[in-house]
């Protein structure tokens, strides 16, 4: 994998610093409408043998536009695959069931940027699909534009060394634990995804003034590297755009989770189409360069990923608890 | 076409190349060294043979590097043999010749001249002597006086400086970083004394690392190489150490970025010559940036730089040279401790290098010189608040060997070997997880051969054979057969020509650097598994002449490239695979360069113009599409058309010396910005996205906009004063004097009402002092 060099950013200020001498606006020509998709593909190996769940998110939403542009409501966005039949995501009246309204307790969604965004989704116990199968999606607008992509679902994977029960496990106090799993056909990297609820009171004994949720990214990426320690390796990515109190709460965090918060961690193998639309492309100074998936007349992310689930509580041990979820690490 | 070799077959044709030639001079000749009374080569001095009997019969000829000069086909007689150097008294012998090789040893004695003067008058002269003595190869020398009349941002920069010759193009002026023809920024090999410096730049690419009080001359090779050049496919930066003259003096300096001091002298005659030296000089230098230490009582600076550089040269009884050089410097920005920052950072970077070469001269003008070198580059940055660490690393070591041998007056050989190994590594590291990380190692190996012959009056040939081999690990070994040829044709009295020069040239190495980013620095990766070999086939064809008592000068040069196995970094690379860090890619470029330059009188300096065309292509991972396709654009370096002026002038008004450089050229290309969208992010524990409150862009085609015609005027002012202890030069500089707003890059909002584009421009109206002193 190619550096990604974090020097570039400072470069970037320095840069500007330098050139100290703003251009004046100028009005330039209204944009083009350009059709974004971003479509979301989860198979969560559920715990205890019940199967591969699925879950597809479709979000479109276009450019920012000054005038009023038609709505994609009425759009039809099918995932496929050619032996296994096709699944038809249903359109939404809230774009809330794709979009997390408040992600750190402080974002919004930016209603008047993207008046237009229209949230299809899909929710099947049973997957119709498998991991390893190549997915085909297709978005067609009303105004009669189509999308297509493609994605390699990646392989089914196992978390090793974890004692649960039905999924749960609980750390001790102000402990870390360490995930480990074997690795998945096809996946680009291994993204661990944790909800955080109940940090206000454990923090604010800490004299921290925390949010009560907080999201947090842990990221394995390399091939050889198949753990990822929680909760310390968790919010590296998080803790550059954080306020000084969510800083303050990822440091604790490195000592381990407190007790009374509980977690979902969720591991999942994600695709080629996943890593490179959140990683981004070569610099722009007008924002973002996102790779696409997807193509023809618009673009976008078709991404896949498989996923297992675990819900951590730190909790000193008492009857009926979950198991500890393993040795505890520093 | 397949370019690998078997090694028994590399072996095989590297033995024919230096097996020695066999001629013999036919008719009497005079040869022989011209050095000073303190034993001290001298290089450029004119030789002059008049008949005694006939004083229309004259033969004239120059020394070469190492003092020697030879005359060929002299009909027997008595002549008169008169060797001139500037700053020293003539020589006069007379010389009889019969059907042999009548050898001299001449000494000159040191006459006082006004040193600016000599300094002219040597550049002049070095120049004359490439034009006739080299067929093919493009070559533009700045003297460190000429530097320090170009105005430059804050002080003097030897690299800053060969900005203003033709076919040479920056992005930016944040970047000291230059392309010459088309190629881009990796592709240009600069040498400190033969000593290859990799991201040879100070603040992240703002200033280079070169001392210019340290710096003789800097001379750019800009194509047409004979076989002797190997190792980049764009061009040669030639950066040349001034060991002093063996007289004990300092030159400081101060200026806003800077203080520094280099001094120089000799060493006593006695340890000269326990040493086995006839003679010997040295000069030191040292800079380091103030700013830090001038504020420390009330506040922190987190950046400092510093460099030293040293060289020592000595000479003995033979006339052989030695040389020693050295060279380290290092930046530091340091943020890890400042208040409430809330990018707790450390980054340092620089280099180091040492080179250590013995040039030998022998009878009948052949020489052969040996050299080492090591050189290493490094940078380590390091986010401490969340261990995350980025660091890269560059070395090489090497060796070389060169013979030259003229068998006769027209014909002149030479052959040479060269062994270097180098290593490279790369690795982001962050909580835990490796989010890339690249080494490797190689060894190349060179040899080459090259004949030149020379008319005596209007053809000048040369033809030569490169084999560069490349064992890289990991990575299967290739081989490059480059050859190279060249033909001048002269006219007049060999002070015009047309020449035409061709060959293939390969590269080993690439730098993953994204050009297209204002500042930053090399993370450098040698062909192997990784990455592919540049290889360059390249024709170019000038019309150029001097005229005006050869105070002028003036080119028209045609040239077209081709790039094969040029890289870029890979966005969107399989974490999991090692080997698609990069992307593999082509290109070419043609272009027009003219250069007409004044050397001589009150006002000297010189226009340059040159109009380029350059294109790479590259897949396309904006696509969509998997596999990507094709894209094929110009690189930001394209820039079409870039003009230069470069004036220096004695004024009469307070014995001012005036220095002009004016530049005006097409913009460079960027990507439009067609539209832009909020910025979601997946969300795995959710299933669902949120909204990251920034916007992304939809894009054009690549680089398919151009920023507007960039232009800039630049002045200095410098003021000798003389005083009974030395002397002083303050200057004023000042860059883009009628603060022209340049674009160093646009922001699109497509998020207001209506839409703007905004932007930042590059360096705006920058007055800077300094003093230079001198004792």
């Amino acid at each position: 994998m190619n550096p990604r060099p974090i020097a570039r950013r400072a470069g970037a200020l320095g840069a500007a610093a330098l050139a100290g001498c703003a251009l004046l606006d100028v009005r330039i020509a209204d944009p083009e409408d350009v059709i974004i998709a971003e479509v979301q593909v989860l198979l969560t190996h559920e715990w205890n043998g019940n199967g591969t769940s699925f879950e597809a998110g479709a979000l479109l939403h276009r450019t920012f536009q000054r005038e009023e542009t038609p709505t994609l409501r009425g759009s039809t966005v099918v995932i496929s695959e050619p032996t296994k039949g096709s699944v038809r995501l249903e359109e939404r009246r809230d774009v809330e069931e794709c979009v997390i309204p408040s992600p750190q307790g402080r974002d919004s969604i930016p209603g008047e940027l993207a008046p237009n965004a229209v949230c299809y989704r899909a929710n099947v116990a049973l997957s119709p699909f498998d991991p390893g199968d190549r997915l085909s999606l297709e978005i067609t607008a009303p105004d009669g534009r189509v999308l297509v992509g493609s994605s390699l679902v990646p392989g089914a994977f196992d978390l090793v060394e974890l004692d649960e029960e039905d999924g749960r496990c609980r750390l001790d106090p102000d402990t870390n634990y360490r995930f480990q799993w074997r690795f998945a056909e096809n996946a680009w990297s291994y993204l661990a995804d944790a909800r955080l609820e109940g940090l206000r009171l454990p923090m604010a004994q800490r004299d921290i003034d925390s949010p009560d949720t907080l999201y947090l990214l842990g990221f394995a990426i390399d091939a050889e590297d198949s753990t990822l320690v929680f909760s310390s390796e968790f919010g590296i990515f998080e803790f550059f755009a954080a306020t000084d109190e969510e800083r303050d709460v990822i440091r604790e965090l490195r000592r381990g989770l407190p007790g009374g918060v509980g977690a979902t961690v969720a591991m999942a193998a994600a695709d080629r189409n996943w890593v490179n639309w959140e990683r981004g492309g070569n610099f722009n100074p007008s924002g973002e360069v996102r790779i696409p998936s997807v193509f023809g007349d618009g673009t976008g992310v078709f991404s896949t990923a498989t996923r297992r689930v675990v819900r951590v509580r730190a909790t000193e041990f008492r009857p009926g608890a979950p198991p500890l979820c393993g040795p505890a690490v520093s | 076409m397949s370019y690998r070799l078997s090694r028994a077959a590399v072996l095989g044709a590297f033995c024919a190349l230096v097996a020695p030639l066999g001629a013999a001079a036919q008719e009497g000749a005079v040869a022989g060294r011209v050095r000073s009374a303190e034993g001290q080569i001298l290089a450029g001095a004119g030789v002059r043979l008049q008949a005694l009997a006939d004083s229309s019969r004259v033969r004239l000829a120059q020394t070469d590097r190492l003092g020697f000069f030879e005359l060929g086909e002299v009909v027997p007689g008595v002549y008169e043999l008169t060797a001139t150097k500037i700053g020293f008294e003539p020589r006069r012998v007379e010389v009889r010749v019969d059907d042999a090789v009548v050898q001299l040893e001449l000494v000159l004695a040191t006459r006082a001249v006004e040193l600016g003067v000599l300094r002219v008058e040597a550049a002049r002269s070095r120049a004359l002597e490439r034009f006739v003595e080299s067929a093919g190869i493009t070559v533009q020398e700045i003297e460190r006086e000429a530097m320090k009349s170009i105005p430059g941002l804050v002080e003097t920069d030897p690299i800053r400086s060969i900005e203003v010759l033709p076919g040479v193009g920056t992005v930016s002026d944040f970047s000291a970083a230059f392309n010459v023809r088309g190629g881009s920024a990796d592709q240009n090999l600069i040498l400190l004394d033969n000593v290859p410096i990799y991201n040879p730049f100070h603040l992240g690419g703002l200033f280079s690392v070169f001392n210019a009080d340290m710096v003789e001359r800097a001379e750019l090779r800009a194509g047409g190489f004979p076989a002797e050049y190997g190792g980049r496919v764009s061009s040669v930066l030639v950066v040349e150490t001034d060991p002093g003259d063996g007289e004990p003096s300092v030159d400081a300096g101060v200026s806003l970025l800077a203080s520094r001091a280099a001094v120089d002298g000799s060493l006593p005659a006695g340890l000269d010559g326990k040493l086995g030296l006839a003679h010997s000089r040295w000069r030191v230098s040292g800079r380091r940036s103030y700013f830090d230490v001038l504020v420390r009582p009330w506040t922190s600076f987190p950046y400092y730089l510093t460099d030293m550089q040293g060289v020592f040269e000595g000479w003995t009884p033979g006339g052989s040279r030695i040389r020693v050089t050295g060279y380290s410097g290092r930046d530091v920005l340091d943020i890890s401790d400042v208040g409430d920052n809330p990018l707790p950072l450390r980054w340092s970077w620089g280099n180091d290098a040492v080179g250590l070469s013995w040039a030998h001269p022998m009878r009948g003008g052949s020489s052969m010189d040996v050299a080492t070198h090591f050189s290493r580059f490094s940078s380590d940055f390091e986010l401490t608040e969340v261990e995350a660490r980025f660091r890269t690393r560059v070395q090489e070591a090497g060796a070389t060997a060169n013979f030259e041998l003229r068998p006769t007056a027209q014909l002149r050989w030479k052959s040479g070997v060269s062994a270097k190994d180098l290593g490279y590594d790369y690795g982001l590291k962050a909580s835990g997880t490796t989010f890339g990380e690249s080494r490797g190692e190689g060894l190349g190996l060179s040899a080459y051969s090259q004949v030149g012959w020379d008319s005596g009056r209007s053809w000048l040939i040369e033809t030569g054979l490169r084999l560069d081999h490349w064992e890289p690990d990991p990575g299967e070994s290739v081989t490059t057969v480059a050859p190279r040829f060249a033909v001048k044709r002269f006219f007049g009295d060999r002070t015009a020509a047309v020449r035409l020069a061709g060959g293939r040239y390969s590269q080993f190495l690439h730098s993953l650097r994204d050009e297209e980013f204002p500042l930053g620095i090399d993370i450098w990766v040698l062909a192997g598994e990784l990455a592919p070999r540049i290889v360059s086939d390249q024709v170019q064809m000038a019309v150029e002449g001097f005229f005006g008592n050869n105070d002028w000068f003036a080119s028209l040069e045609g040239y077209y490239r081709t790039y094969d196995g040029v890289i870029t970094i890979n966005p969107a690379d399989d974490p999991g695979d090692d080997l698609d860090d990069v992307l593999r890619g082509d290109g070419w470029s043609y272009g027009l360069d003219l250069m007409v330059r004044r050397d001589a009188g009150t006002t000297t300096g010189w226009i340059s113009a040159s109009f380029l065309r350059t294109e790479r292509t590259f897949p396309d991972l904006l696509s969509g599409v998997d596999p990507p396709p094709s894209i094929t654009y110009p690189p930001v370096f394209d820039r079409r058309v870039d003009i230069d002026l470069v004036l220096s002038r004695s004024l009469t008004w307070w014995g001012l010396e005036a220095g002009l450089r004016a530049n005006f050229g097409t913009g460079t290309p960027y990507t439009p910005v067609l539209g832009q969208f909020d910025m979601y992010r997946q969300r795995a524990v959710e299933g669902r996205v949120y909204y990251d409150n920034a916007t992304a862009v939809a894009l054009g085609d690549r680089n398919s906009a151009r920023y507007p015609v960039r232009h800039r005027l630049d002045i200095s002012l410098r003021k000798r004063l003389e005083r009974s202890w030395g002397s002083m030069v303050p200057y004023l500089s000042v860059v883009n004097l009628y603060n022209r707003k340049n674009v160093l890059f646009y922001f699109f909002d497509y998020g207001a009402d209506p839409p703007t584009r905004t932007g930042v421009s590059m360096i705006p109206l920058l007055p800077t002092i300094g003093l230079e002193v001198s004792f």
